[in-house]
């Protein structure tokens, strides 16, 4: 083994030093454009909100699992045909950080629209996730060196009991903002209108915010989509299922951080709009979800859940063809659940919105 | 595994600390090297490394064979089965659903009736790369140029070794075999110029090209919807980003041999400052059109014939150099423009006796000349139909009906990229780097990087030269 001179050494501090320099002067120069999170459909969500004066009276909050799973046009005529009628939209994206959600929040409440009447936030895997785990691409858009206050109060006022202080998170949380202080594309993101690719109309006019499957087909390809399908049925017939929910099984401290994170959320919700928590197939079973329902009431939690992994309302969540993957509804479990959700909301659509 | 993503930067630094720190032997190194490149091609699909492993094994065995034979038919019918194995998996990945596609067109304009089939077959990423590489090595042999190695892991490093395995420089193997035999020395390594060749591609790649190739996209999406002033500046765009992109990738994989301690040659050298048709063939993929001159415009003829023959084997070898780079009617097109400008290029200045002044006026003219028409035939190489191709050229004369504009920025892009360029052809914009003591370099390169990347896109855009 050779040892590196001291000019070599010299060297590869410079480099680091200046690197290290430029990139945060760079980040803290041209911060990230909070409208840009890593997908465009978000900016262009956000977008919508701050100029329709449509007005919404149920507003759907998640990340793919809603884009892809809940189909406002279906829930629409599901509730007409109820005797509820409602306009519905969906604003799922793909990936959804702390700081994304937060930011559609701010756009709800001042929408020229007006506030919807209802906000129905669907349970978001990722939140949970890139809070824990920090180093995540999901929340490149705002972890700059400019949102670091903000995202170290929000973490420091997690409750310790629930989310302890484990030396290794700190390290993540402190590599996260390291990485995410390389400023990839921070000039170019100020230069050139990356909302522009995704076309607005399709999201508002058309599908009410709603991805249809053939787009999805579309983006995924003929060779992913094979792929997609052909992993599936075997995956669920070797016992996936079973296996995927014992990964997420909740021992006491990960069902106090999720009850946590949730409240949280729905705390986030703006005045005058009632807050619905909504659980769609098929992330956890249906004890697991029970625990959750359980501690949401004994934290005197007001708030409606509605629980849509039931056998009662959607039939066996856990048939194949209801999902894409273990996490995506296929379009026929994408209109089942539509049509339940709209069932499920009926009541209180009537009572908060009239109709 | 792009040259320009992180993960790649992770491959580098493993492989670069094998290479220079714990493998101190020269065969434990080519193992190594190898099992490394297939790694980098792996990441792609695993699947078509058996396509790379088919290859060197047959032109292992055929080069030897061919050597070791006195017999011309029997050398003969070694070098055929090379051919056919390398030509062969050419034709059937890249070529074989064109030609399907192409004659039921063919068979449907005259009124017969075929059923329609379409085979959709997954082009092997740099397959048109590695079967040229491999080819010259077996061609050399049959000509006695070239010794074939004992080693087959010398072979197979030279075929995949990963710098330049799917998007070139395509490299001989008189060029690269003897490398491998005297173990590289880390002293030796220019690291300097190595390091400053990479984030010159990368920026050639990742700033200017990507960002400049947003735009260029909008204009050959809908070229209908654009004005003149778009379609002008979206077709000077198209020559800046195919430039910055492939002879970035050509940087980045040189920079990546040097700092292994290998040379692969040099793939361009300011093209786009041709004083001629000729001459831009001796500065655009010099790898390439080298290898079309060595193994197809020679053994063709080549000049040894009457001028007529000379002409028709320049558009003979540019038609078919035309489809390597695609299988499609717009590329054999493209080909057959600059075959058609070879020769007549030749006529003029060989029949004619015809040349350019060496004044200042006469050098830009043939310069402007060059370039504009290179610039112009790019346009049936980048559109995806020959509608497309007409569309474009209906609005660079002022016919189009569209009004749409491109961002103002792109002007200011091709403004800096066309200013840099020429600073780089008169030889400054290297200078200050190699003046300064080691740690001011790696000062100024720490800044140099961090600004690449603030003014990259979000996300990475594939290489052009990886679907050819």
């Amino acid at each position: 083994m050779r040892r590196p001179s001291a000019l070599v050494v010299r060297s590869v501090l410079a480099f680091a030093a200046t690197f290290v320099v430029a990139s945060v002067a760079i980040r803290l120069a041209a911060p990230p454009n909070p409208d840009f999170a890593w997908h465009p459909t978000f900016s262009a969500k956000v977008d919508h909100l701050r100029t329709t004066t449509e007005h919404y009276d149920v507003v759907f909050v998640g990340d793919s699992r809603t884009y892809r799973g809940i189909d406002p046009v279906v829930l629409d005529a599901e509730l007409d045909a109820l005797g509820c009628p409602a306009n519905t939209y969906n604003l799922g994206t793909l990936g959804m950080s702390k700081f994304e959600y937060d930011h559609m929040m701010e756009a709800l409440a001042a929408t020229p629209g007006g506030t919807p009447e209802i906000i129905v936030n669907v349970e978001v895997t990722t939140l949970l996730a890139g809070l824990i785990k920090d180093f995540s691409l999901r929340n490149r858009g705002h972890m700059s060196a400019a949102d670091a206050q903000e995202y170290l109060e929000y973490k420091s006022n997690l409750p310790a009991e629930d989310f302890g202080t484990d030396p290794a998170e700190l390290l993540d949380t402190a590599a996260g903002f390291a990485v995410n202080q390389i400023p990839i594309g921070a000039v170019h993101q100020q230069l050139f209108e990356q909302a522009a690719e995704v076309d607005e109309s399709r999201l508002v006019d058309e599908q009410q915010g709603f991805q249809p499957w053939p787009e999805f087909e579309a983006e995924a390809g003929p060779e992913g989509m094979a792929n997609l399908l052909a992993t599936l049925t075997p995956e669920l017939e070797n016992g996936g299922w079973e296996q995927r929910w014992a990964e997420e099984d909740l021992d006491d401290e990960r069902l106090d951080q999720w009850l946590h994170v949730l409240g949280a959320h729905m705390d986030n919700v703006p005045e005058g709009s009632q807050g619905v928590q909504l659980f769609l197939p098929s992330f956890f079973d249906e004890g697991t979800l029970a625990d959750i329902e359980d501690g949401w009431a004994a934290e005197g939690r007001q708030e409606p859940i509605v629980n849509l992994v039931d056998t009662d309302l959607i039939g066996d969540y856990t048939d194949p063809t209801y999902f894409l993957d273990f996490w995506h509804l296929s379009p026929t479990g994408s209109e089942i659940v539509s049509k339940a959700a709209a069932r499920e909301l009926c009541p209180l659509i009537q009572r908060e919105v009239g109709g | 595994m792009l040259f320009t993503q992180p993960i790649f930067f992770a491959f580098l630094a493993v492989v670069l600390a094998l290479q220079w720190v714990v493998l101190p032997r020269n065969q434990a190194r080519k193992v190594m090297l190898l099992l490394a490149s297939y790694v980098f091609y792996a990441a792609w699909d695993v699947r078509f490394l058996s396509l790379i492993i088919l290859s060197t094994l047959v032109d292992h065995v055929a080069a030897t064979r061919i050597a070791a034979a006195d017999d011309p038919g029997t050398r003969r019918r070694w070098l055929l089965l090379s051919l056919v194995v390398n030509l062969g998996m050419l034709g059937i990945f890249k070529y074989l659903g064109f030609f399907a596609d192409s004659l039921q067109d063919l068979i449907g304009a005259f009124g017969g009736e075929v059923s329609d089939v379409t085979l959709n077959i997954t082009l092997p990423v740099g397959i048109s790369f590695f079967t040229f590489q491999t080819l010259s090595y077996t061609i050399d042999v049959y000509r006695g140029s070239l010794e074939p190695r004992k080693s087959l892991l010398d072979v197979a490093v030279f075929v995949a070794f990963f710098p330049q395995l799917v998007a070139g420089p395509i490299v001989r193997a008189s060029h690269f075999l003897p490398q491998l035999d005297t173990t590289r020395r880390l002293a030796d390594v220019a690291w300097r110029p190595a390091l400053t060749l990479f984030l010159v591609g990368f920026f050639k790649k990742a700033v200017v090209a990507d960002t400049i190739g947003a735009e260029v996209d909008k204009l050959f999406a809908d070229p209908a919807a654009f004005g003149w002033l778009a379609t002008v500046g979206g077709v000077l765009g198209y020559a800046v980003q195919i430039y910055g992109d492939f002879s970035g990738y050509s940087d980045m994989a040189i920079a990546t041999a040097m700092m292994l301690g290998y040379s692969l040659g040099e793939n361009f050298n300011f093209p786009y400052f041709s004083r001629s048709i000729d001459d831009f063939w001796r500065r655009w993929h010099i790898s390439l059109s080298s290898w079309l001159r060595d193994y197809l415009y020679i053994p063709l003829g080549g000049n040894r014939g009457s001028e007529l023959a000379t002409y028709r084997n320049l558009l003979l070898t540019m038609l078919l150099g035309g489809l390597w780079h695609g299988a499609a009617w717009t590329f054999v097109a493209w080909g057959a423009l600059h075959g058609g400008a070879l020769a007549l290029h030749r006529w003029w200045t060989r029949g004619l006796g015809r040349r350019a002044g060496d004044s200042p006026v006469a050098n830009a003219a043939a310069i402007a000349g060059t370039f504009v028409f290179v610039v112009l035939v790019w346009i049936p190489f980048r559109a995806v139909t020959f509608g497309d191709m007409t569309q474009v050229l209906t609005n660079l004369v002022g016919l189009g009906d569209g009004a749409q504009g491109l961002s103002p920025w792109l002007a200011v892009y091709l403004a800096g990229a066309a200013v840099l360029h020429a600073l780089a052809y008169q030889g400054r914009a290297a200078k200050l780097p190699d003046t300064l003591p080691a740690p001011q370099y790696a000062a100024v390169l720490g800044v140099a990087a961090a600004l690449a990347l603030a003014l990259r896109p979000l996300g990475s855009s594939p290489f052009i030269y990886f679907q050819f």
